[in-house]
């Protein structure tokens, strides 16, 4: 098995590490910039090989390293929003099944991940295949021993009808403000309205925290996408995690790290985020923040 | 010219059989639902005695969707602790003809909607009319809908919109309505295999139970019913509202309470509830019926208040039925004698005077008030309960009293005035007998 | 010539493993199919083209692909197909009735596979450029190029310049499907075409089950002793780490958040 990962100016994609781990360290790197990346990846790589090749152009990359990684009988990429273009690409110039959205890779059976993570799909593989890998559905691991590192060169004859990157933005002050924060209050679908949402922000100014939210409340425009957090949003690490409202689908719990301590306020017992919490209270959200804003106040005026 | 020859508005039993009724005759009909399907946003009991298709569809019974045949009826009366049940078992209700079924009115109504679509009609779905189009002289010539260049015109519109019809409303067509005319239904559908469902409810195959319960509704008026579908039971509760509004309880409070009394939760138990719905019931009867015609236009169903409910009983579908198809008859009159005036119209209270639609309602019409009164709500079941737990209850050595003495004891111990007992007997004597 | 734009929705019926089997006449399009129509119904405005609806779907899903396309669509592809196959059979398929397209456009994910590589397979078979989840167009002027701004992870976008013939998908936010009027739902003016699959693929249906996350492996417990080893792998000795569903009323959830976060020392 080999992982490939798609590199953008040096940064890995999400979910790069562990799409490593499961191919037991085995990794392509392609991108622009691929030796600035390699830091990060050596702990768990055992065969590195790059490809220095500038923009991401998932056509032309197909047609090139397919004739390199044909021989490898499966092939993973990060779920990221590079690994899910580029893979499709890969599967139809190997002639190939694509398994998109894998929760595991076993020896004989393939789990995939549907319904916006509340359903897994088990099949049996086919014996090559391309998949993609959701992210933060799996721990990485080090490897011990240094990883031998090769250098592929594509002659440049290889083309693709791709599309031109004009720009890439960087991630920008309201995300990094996120992505940093050690703690952190998310609002989720199960809050009903715009004005109930935003009461977030003046709980997180009494918590000293950062408001997140899930990609159902970024589609209603209620915050800037850059205030969703997980797979096709922000990745955060915060110390304590407050949701409200959040069923805690893949994608989403995918880009929350390891927080020390979670509170799901939830009306939906047996949903993955009141699994994952510490403290989970069966309540409605909608009534809860008023009533924690309230009480945060009387708190402070009592000390 | 207008766009069709008739418009009917809802998709309930009522327009569709309005819509059916006119198609067979060859008229361009549209059935206009504000739902993404007919039934979609359709709530009731779940019992519906179809005979009325006869005429329209016959043989009905081989493709309507049903859920279970009634072949058990039971009332059960309901005090805190007791419970007394009249049960009743005909094994004829269970071939055709038939006479009740359970059914969910997201397949019932689809189903008789698509019987008005191939026999014809334009349905459109996920449209509401918003209001009514008037010509020269005030007579109704098409509607209004909330979709871009959404009006229509007609000879004839149906309001076939359901309880407190906006456009009745709209028309004034409406005597003056107050909440005490209406009451809520609430109702849980609640999952139970059928296995289950066979044996607590004594009944095989698809055969099924009707149970209405009076009392039970934690002192509020109103009353209360279980049927059983296929898989899952429907319980629930009609409330009267101002005496809901006074006590301030929550209708699912009370069908809390009432899953919990001891005749009805063994019936319950082990259920997930999957569903739960609430809606208003028009309860007056023939008091709030509004004017069923105006110039071009035509009411019926629930928008004419043609539901008889009183408390324990709960029929509405066969009216709604009835009467959308007595409301086409007399359009296609009309339009065929080109005068659609009230006048041209009026073959539709004639139709609903003569069949079981008005007289029903006419000779009920002091049913409601009566089951809904405090002495049959509160007393009458204590009354009766309370005199066959005293020819039932043995009490050696003391010997047993005469069932004369009983009463006399129970009605002296629950305050009940022997001139209220025997006006109340002769309403229900004319209403029921 | 007449430029056509394409236009690929996927009909979702019921959900497997969902405890309730949804009611299939409830089934919809998702918001990003429909976000996806109506920037087509745009660009063909602006082009002067006409919208071409390609489905690969059941026959229950024939009066919802009408009633969708009563919005301003002028042609309707209904390729029938009952069942579900892989992602790249469907585009394969859908790739038939789109070859002299000058753009597609998909929603990003679908609701139930929520692979969102239909469009990717789709570009490579066409040998189309592709711009996949798409949040916004950044360029107006009206040629057979366009400028979009995409998603990319850990909160960085980028702008891609596509050039005709291309495949775009959207994601739902884009836009907002405008409501047909009264006539066109009346009556269809959508030419409708019947279609039937250029190729059977196996059915790639797997088993359903209800989500689980995948266990974690955990570095292996350090210690001098075995009993050290064993205290540090269960945690035997650091104070228990809190862990509980309760059911409270809002108030007093908040003063129980409250209790909690000071005891965990996040208030002092
Ligand atoms: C490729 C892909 C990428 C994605 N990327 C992301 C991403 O980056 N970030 C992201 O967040 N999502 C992402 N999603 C979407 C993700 O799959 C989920 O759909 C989303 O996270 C669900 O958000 P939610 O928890 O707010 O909503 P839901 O899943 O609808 O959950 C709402 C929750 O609120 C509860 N609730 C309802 N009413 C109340 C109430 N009154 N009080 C309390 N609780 C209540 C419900 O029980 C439920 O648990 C992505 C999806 C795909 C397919
Ligand atoms: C709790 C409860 C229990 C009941 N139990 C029973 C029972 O067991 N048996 C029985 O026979 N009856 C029962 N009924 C009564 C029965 O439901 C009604 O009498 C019957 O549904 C009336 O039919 P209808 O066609 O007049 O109206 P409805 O069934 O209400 O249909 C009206 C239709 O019009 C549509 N509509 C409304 N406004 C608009 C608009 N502006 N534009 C477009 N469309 C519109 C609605 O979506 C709906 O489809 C019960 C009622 C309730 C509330
Ligand atoms: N059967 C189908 N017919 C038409 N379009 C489809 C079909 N399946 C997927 N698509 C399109 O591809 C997008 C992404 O779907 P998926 O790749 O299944 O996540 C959808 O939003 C549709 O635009």
């Amino acid at each position: 098995m080999i992982a490939v990962l798609v590199v953008r100016h040096g940064v890995l994609p999400a979910g790069a590490l562990e799409a490593t781990s499961e191919a037991k360290g085995n990794v392509l790197v392609v991108g622009s910039n691929c030796l600035a990346a390699l830091p990060e990846l050596l702990p768990y790589a055992t065969h590195i090989t790059t490809c220095e090749w500038g923009n991401f152009a998932p056509s032309a990359w197909a047609h090139a390293l397919a004739t390199h990684i044909g021989h490898e009988q499966r092939i993973v990429l990060p779920a990221s929003p590079d690994g899910r273009d580029f893979a499709a690409h890969l599967a139809q110039n190997l002639q190939r099944p694509l398994y998109a959205g894998a929760l595991r890779i076993g020896t004989i059976t393939i789990e995939l991940v549907r319904w916006s993570g509340q359903a897994v799909e088990t099949l049996v593989a086919a014996p090559e295949f391309v998949a993609t890998l959701q992210v933060g559905v799996r721990s990485i691991e080090e490897v011990s021993g240094d990883a031998v590192i090769t250098s592929l060169q594509v002659p440049e004859s290889f083309t693709g009808n791709d599309a031109e990157v004009v720009d890439v933005l960087p991630p920008d002050a309201a995300s990094i403000d996120l992505s940093e924060a050690p703690r952190i209050i998310c609002g989720g679908a199960g809050i009903q309205t715009s004005s109930s949402f935003h009461t977030l922000f003046d709980i997180a100014d009494e918590l000293g925290a950062s408001v997140g939210a899930t990609r159902v409340i970024t589609d209603r425009s209620w915050v800037e996408h850059q205030r969703q957090i997980g797979t096709t949003g922000v990745v955060v690490n915060p110390q304590l995690y407050i949701a409200l409202g959040v069923s805690g689908a893949v994608q989403h719990t995918s880009g929350l790290g390891q927080p020390e301590h979670i509170v799901s306020i939830n009306t939906d017992p047996h949903c993955p985020m009141m699994q994952l919490a510490d403290l989970g209270i069966v309540s409605d959200a909608n009534e809860v923040l008023p009533a924690l804003l309230a009480a945060l106040k009387q708190r402070k005026s009592n000390a | 010219m207008p766009d069709f020859d008739v418009i009917v508005v809802g998709a309930g039993p009522a327009g569709s059989c309005a819509a059916l009724t006119i198609a067979r005759t060859g008229k361009s009909v549209v059935l206009i639902e504000r739902g993404p399907f007919p039934g979609s946003k359709n709530m009731y009991g779940g019992v519906v005695y179809p005979r009325i298709l006869d005429a329209l569809i016959p043989e009905w019974w081989n493709e309507m969707p049903v859920q279970r045949w009634v072949t058990r009826r039971s009332t059960m009366l309901l005090t805190d602790t007791q419970s007394l049940s009249i049960d009743f078992r005909s094994d004829a209700w269970g071939d055709a003809p038939y006479n009740g079924a359970t059914a969910f009115r997201p397949d019932f109504d689809n189903w008789l909607a698509n019987k008005a679509v191939e026999a014809g009609a334009t349905l459109v779905c996920s449209t509401t009319v918003t209001g009514l189009i008037t010509g020269a002289n005030g007579e109704v010539i098409g509607v209004h809908t909330d979709r871009p260049d959404g009006d229509l015109t007609a000879s004839v519109v149906i309001a076939c919109d359901g309880v407190n019809s906006f456009l009745a409303k709209e028309r004034g067509m409406y005597p003056h309505t107050d909440a005490a005319h209406f009451t809520l239904g609430v109702k849980e559908t609640i999952t139970l295999s059928k296995d289950i469902i066979d044996e607590r409810f004594a009944v095989r195959g698809n055969h099924g139970v009707d149970i209405e319960i009076l009392g039970g509704t934690s002192g509020v008026n109103g009353g209360g019913f279980i049927y059983t579908n296929l898989n899952s039971i429907s319980v629930g509760v009609v409330l009267k509202l101002p005496k809901l509004a006074a006590q301030s309880k929550r209708p699912e409070e009370i069908i809390a309470g009432l899953k919990s009394h001891s005749a009805i939760a063994p019936l319950v138990e082990g259920g997930t509830v999957s569903e739960y719905s609430a809606h208003l019931i028009p309860e007056a009867g023939l008091k709030m019926m509004p004017k069923l015609l105006d110039d071009g236009l035509l009411i019926a169903g629930d928008a004419a208040a043609m539901c008889l409910a009183a408390g324990i009983w709960l029929e509405g579908v066969n009216f709604a039925m009835a009467s959308g198809m007595y409301a086409a008859q007399a359009a296609c009159e009309a339009i065929e004698k080109e005068n659609t005036s009230a006048k041209g119209l009026s073959l539709y209270k004639k139709l609903l005077e003569d069949t079981f639609v008005l007289r029903d309602h006419r000779k009920l019409r002091r049913a409601p008030q009566l089951v809904l009164s405090d002495r049959v709500q509160h007393m009458y079941p204590a009354l009766i309960t309370g005199v066959v737990q005293g020819m039932f209850q043995v009490n050696n050595p003391v010997p047993k009293p005469g069932l004369r003495k009983i009463l006399k004891n129970e009605r002296r111990r629950l305050g009940i005035r022997t001139t209220d007992l025997a006006k109340d007997a002769i309403t229900g004597f004319r209403s029921f007998g | 010539m007449t430029p056509v734009i394409g236009v690929c929705v996927k009909w979702i019926g019921s959900q497997p493993n969902s405890g309730h089997e949804a009611d299939a006449r409830f089934a919809q399009f998702s918001a990003s199919d429909q976000a996806a129509l109506e920037t087509a119904l745009q660009r063909a405005e602006q082009l002067s083209g006409r919208v071409r609806v390609v489905s690969v779907a059941p026959a229950a899903a024939r009066t919802h692909l009408v009633a969708l396309c009563a919005s301003g669509a002028h042609e309707l592809v209904h390729i029938a197909a009952e069942g579900q196959s892989s992602s790249a059979h469907v585009a394969h398929e859908l790739a038939q009735h789109l070859q002299e397209c000058a753009s597609v456009w998909c929603g990003d994910y679908s609701l139930d596979r929520g692979s969102g590589s239909v469009p990717a397979f789709l570009a490579s078979t066409l040998g189309a450029q592709q711009a996949l989840g798409i949040v916004g167009i950044t360029s107006s002027e009206v040629s057979n190029t366009l400028d979009l701004l995409r998603r990319l992870d850990a909160g960085r976008r980028e702008i891609v310049r596509v050039v005709e013939p291309f495949v775009v998908s959207v994601e739902g936010s884009l836009a907002t499907l405008r409501r047909a009027s009264l006539a066109s739902t009346l009556r269809p003016t959508a030419t409708l075409v019947d279609a039937s699959l250029v190729s059977q693929s196996a059915p790639s249906f797997g088993e359903f089950s209800p989500f689980r996350p995948r266990p974690r492996t955990i570095a292996a417990p350090v210690g001098e002793t075995a009993l050290d080893r064993i205290k540090s792998a269960t945690s035997a000795n650091s104070p228990q780490k809190h862990s509980e569903i309760v059911t409270l009323a809002p108030e007093a959830a908040a003063q129980f958040i409250v209790e909690r976060l000071t005891e965990w020392g996040y208030l002092s």
